[in-house]
């Protein structure tokens, strides 16, 4: 969770974890972290903060939660995410307690790598990411 | 007159002189003699002697004419007759010997015609010229009698064969004046008809006259006039006259009328004048006018004629019959053809209603046979009941009494089922008896009765729907027209049916579209050939219509207009629309905290975790797990208010200051940590609430001044009055010195789910303000908030004071 400034391009598997609940950012991290150091992790709780993390920690991969407060909501955050020409390869998550269709739907149209519903398995979410790791290497 | 009295070819033979027997009294017989004798000198033509006879052949006394000239006594000849000399000639023929025929004048200027046989003898140098006179007119009379009653005899068969061989009638009539001119030696004349016109009114119409011709202006007159026929319709005059009197009417001083009956221009001039009226069956049928025989028109033409006349009459009297008759008989026969083939049922009775005669439909249509039918009542060939005997007797009480009927009569018909027909009743005239017989037409109006009962029905079905449907109905019929709108229509639209009823249907969509959008068009549906699309209607309220067209055709496809339904969806679309949204936002909520739940314990089940991690994920488990069982909660008491509207709310007068002091203990903690400042008086009007449902309001709002003030600051609670436009209310008021709200952040606060609190921090479902204002809601009562933010928030929950609703109720607002 600590890391050196230097550390961060070094390290090869950033994650952007995005999510307004702090019990479910913690969720996501404990679920992935495998006491190894495998990732390296950095958490927003709301889009602005998000953006203002991501040019400095340059995450492979974010999970992003959908509703949350503030002026920009995940579909958002993600369409800027995939039409920056920098960011455009970044892996968007969408982890979102929004399950219906058009949501779904919506989640596609904002070009999401992946959609997951909440309540979530973290075992599904660990094969997701390291699945999304092996097609990013 | 022996024959040897002739003279000798040299005419003074002295013969006859040696024959004198002087024994006998020449004297005597000369004078008593049977003929009539003259003697006269035949140089000086002085009459020398005339016998007694001749005195009273000629009403002349001897002394007259003894020594009067011979010429006296000789008369021109009244005739243009061969058989007869001109008395100019008389000396010269009186010298020839024999036999001559000559007319002698009487002493009142009748011509007498004669024949006289003359001898000459030489008397003392003297030719004395002896005529023997006999007067002949008896059997000239009878000769011209005789050749005149031929002539009329072949001028009657003549016109009977004319007749009978069918020469057109206008020939024979010309043949007739012909006959008339020729045997009365009339100059010219006429022969013309008396008709009526069609409203009655008597005319005489010249049918033929003389081509007489005197002048170009008579010329003129009689080509114009003769092939068509003078009419004349003003019979005051002669003609009225004649036509009036059976008998001829004779005017042989015509010019002493000429004043009163002034000739049209270019009639020829007029001496004579007789009008025969030709008389049939006792009618005056018209009359033939003569004009101009030279010796007048006397009674005994008239006499002559008389047979001709009839004949005339008859041939004219029978051509009318005719001409009736064949008229009668095609009309007879036309009447026949129509009474056979109509299809109405006709149908005769007499007076009484007894049937006399029907046609074949009639027999059809009551399905039985004319035997079955005659002599039948009329209404028990209808149908036997007295609802039937009733209406006929009703109908021929009617034509008796006004000439007519017209009204529907039930019919059993032929297959057993009831029938209705639309009935014309008729009196029948006949000439000779008056309205012998009644005519019934009947035409079946059974099947469009049914269809039209059927229809009104129908009509009124369809009306009663409309009129009462919720929906809006318009009806454009195949031309276009708006013909119908039904009251909904009117009231959802705002549209009075009066304005736009009758117009185009361009005219109608221009004025909709004024009024309503047509939402986005990928809405329109097309299903079975209706054609659904959702308009959305600005004012006078904002309205949802969904509108579904139907194309009406008949039975062959073409177009009988279009039906368009209205709906009002604004209500089920919103409706729809918040409880997706609802469901929506209540399935984030619970699947959030359910997140931590599952994801959580699945991480300590897969893995070891130290006993610090452990527990740390424990706590939220188990936090979020009571995060989930208030929302819950929370949701079926929303769900409850909502859907109850407040039926199970047990509304009773309760004091409110035990309620709120109840409320403050549930969440008055004794740690301190939280100040309630509580000023409540003891006096406090009642209210009429569900005291446990304003319980949890009041708990509600307390809560959110709780977790907003951060526990910071003191929480007053109190009670304040107002008037308001229902009467007195009482507030009850909680003010915190938390965080406080924005405008933005208030506009909200009644949303579901909606939680000031971005951060996450302070707990809370975003519920706790919905339930409120429903509860509230329904006490009568309103929730006013005001705060800003760094502020902290007052919100007053206002109720109606109990005896307020209870004056309202005396007032007898029901």
């Amino acid at each position: 969770m600590e890391y050196m400034a230097n550390d961060v391009m070094a390290h090869e598997k950033r994650i952007l974890i995005v999510d307004d609940h702090p019990e479910l950012r913690l969720l996501v991290r404990e679920s992935l972290d495998d006491g190894n150091g495998a990732y390296l992790f950095q958490e927003a709780g709301n889009a602005a903060e998000a953006l203002a993390a991501l040019p400095a920690f340059c995450p492979q991969l974010v999970i992003l939660d959908v509703m949350m407060p503030g002026e920009m909501d995940g579909y958002r955050l993600c369409e800027l995410i995939k039409s920056d020409p920098v960011l455009v390869s970044t892996y968007v998550v969408l982890l979102t307690a929004r399950g219906q269709k058009a949501d779904v739907e919506k989640g596609r149209a904002v070009r999401a790598d992946l959609y997951l519903i909440k309540p979530f398995s973290p075992s599904i979410l660990i094969a997701a990411v390291e699945e999304a790791f092996a097609q990013l290497r | 007159m022996g024959a040897g009295r002739n003279l000798p070819e040299d005419g003074r033979d002295t013969a006859a002189v040696a024959d004198v027997n002087p024994a006998v009294d020449y004297r005597q017989i000369f004078l008593g003699a049977n003929d009539a004798i003259l003697i006269a000198d035949l140089e000086s033509g002085l009459i020398l002697d005339a016998n007694s006879r001749l005195c009273g052949l000629l009403h002349r006394a001897r002394e007259e004419l003894i020594g009067a000239h011979h010429d006296a006594i000789f008369a021109a000849s009244p005739r243009d007759d061969a058989s007869f000399d001109r008395a100019v000639d008389i000396l010269q023929v009186s010298r020839q010997p024999g036999v001559n025929k000559n007319f002698l004048l009487r002493a009142d200027g009748q011509a007498v015609p004669v024949e006289i046989s003359t001898s000459l003898s030489n008397q003392a140098e003297r030719i004395l010229a002896t005529c023997i006179v006999r007067e002949i007119a008896e059997h000239e009379r009878a000769k011209a009698g005789l050749a005149a009653s031929n002539a009329l005899l072949n001028a009657i068969g003549t016109l009977q064969s004319r007749f009978i061989g069918s020469v057109p009638m206008n020939t024979l009539l010309k043949e007739i004046l012909e006959s008339f001119l020729s045997l009365t030696g009339s100059e010219y004349g006429f022969l013309g008809e008396s008709f009526q016109t069609s409203d009655g009114m008597p005319y005489f119409k010249v049918q033929v006259m003389s081509d007489s011709v005197w002048s170009a202006v008579t010329r003129d007159f009689y080509a114009r006039n003769a092939p068509i026929g003078l009419e004349f319709y003003n019979l005051d005059g002669i003609f009225g006259v004649i036509l009036k009197s059976a008998t001829p009417i004779v005017f042989n001083d015509f010019s002493a009328h000429a004043a009163r009956h002034a000739l049209p221009e270019g009639h020829p001039p007029i001496s004579a004048f007789v009008g025969l009226p030709m008389t049939n069956a006792g009618e005056t049928l018209g009359f033939i006018g003569l004009a101009n025989r030279p010796q007048g028109y006397d009674a005994e033409l008239l006499d002559f004629l008389k047979p001709l006349l009839a004949v005339c009459g008859s041939l004219i009297g029978a051509n009318r019959a005719s001409q009736w008759r064949q008229g009668a008989e095609s009309e007879l026969r036309r009447q026949a053809m129509v009474f056979n083939n109509i299809s109405d049922a006709v149908i005769l009775t007499d007076h009484e209603g007894i049937v006399l005669d029907c046609n074949p439909a009639a027999i059809s249509m009551l399905g039985t046979s004319k035997k079955r039918l005659l002599g039948v009542p009329f209404d028990f060939a209808l149908s036997p009941g007295d609802d039937t005997a009733h209406q006929v007797r009703t109908a021929i009480a009617a034509v008796d009494r006004e000439g007519g009927w017209n009204g529907v009569l039930s019919v059993e018909r032929g297959d057993g089922a009831q029938g209705v027909w639309d009935t014309n009743v008729l009196p029948l005239h006949d000439d000779a008896h008056g309205s012998s017989a009644l005519v019934w037409f009947n035409h079946d109006i059974t099947e469009r009765r049914a269809a039209q009962m059927k229809l009104a029905k129908r009509t009124l079905e369809l009306n009663a729907i409309a009129d009462l449907s919720p929906d809006g109905f318009v009806f454009i019929d195949r031309n276009s027209r708006v013909t119908y709108v039904n009251p909904a229509f009117e009231q959802v639209i705002g549209l009075r049916g009066k304005l736009i009823l009758g117009i185009s249907r361009e005219g109608f969509e221009k004025a909709m579209s004024e009024l309503c959008e047509v939402m986005a068009a990928g809405t329109t549906q097309r299903i079975d050939g209706d054609e659904t699309v959702l308009l959305q209607l600005g004012r006078p309220k904002f309205t949802l219509l969904k509108r579904t067209q139907r194309i009406l055709c008949d039975e062959s496809g073409v177009l009988e207009g279009t039906v368009q339904y209205y709906r009002d969806v604004t209500q089920e679309t919103e409706v729809d629309r918040m409880k997706s949204d609802f469901l929506s936002t209540a399935a984030h909520e619970l699947r959030t905290p359910m997140a931590s739940v599952f994801g959580f314990s699945e991480l300590l089940l897969r893995r070891k975790f130290d006993s610090d991690k452990q527990r740390e994920f424990l706590e939220i488990i188990h936090r979020q797990a009571g995060q989930l069982v208030s929302l819950v909660n929370e949701l079926l008491d929303l769900a409850r208010i909502e859907a109850r509207a407040g039926k199970d709310f047990k509304l009773s007068e309760y004091d409110l200051a035990p309620i709120i002091r109840h409320s403050v203990a549930e969440l008055y903690r004794p740690d301190g940590e939280l100040a309630f400042n509580v000023v409540i008086p003891e006096q406090l009007p009642r209210v009429l609430v569900d005291s446990d449902k304003l319980q949890l309001a009041i708990g509600n709002v307390l809560g959110n001044a709780v977790k907003y003030s951060m526990g910071k600051g003191v929480i007053d609670v109190g009670v304040i009055r107002r008037e308001a436009d229902g009467g007195p209310q009482i507030g009850v008021l909680v003010r915190d010195r938390g965080i406080g709200m924005a405008p933005e952040q208030i506009a909200r606060i009644f949303e579901r789910f909606y939680r000031a609190d971005a951060s996450g921090k302070i707990p809370g479902t975003g519920l706790g303000m919905s339930i409120v204002k429903e509860i509230i809601g329904i006490f009568k009562g309103t929730v006013d908030v005001r705060s800003a933010p760094g502020d902290g928030c007052e919100i007053t929950l206002w109720l109606p004071v109990a005896a307020a609703l209870n004056a309202v109720g005396e007032k007898g607002e029901r």
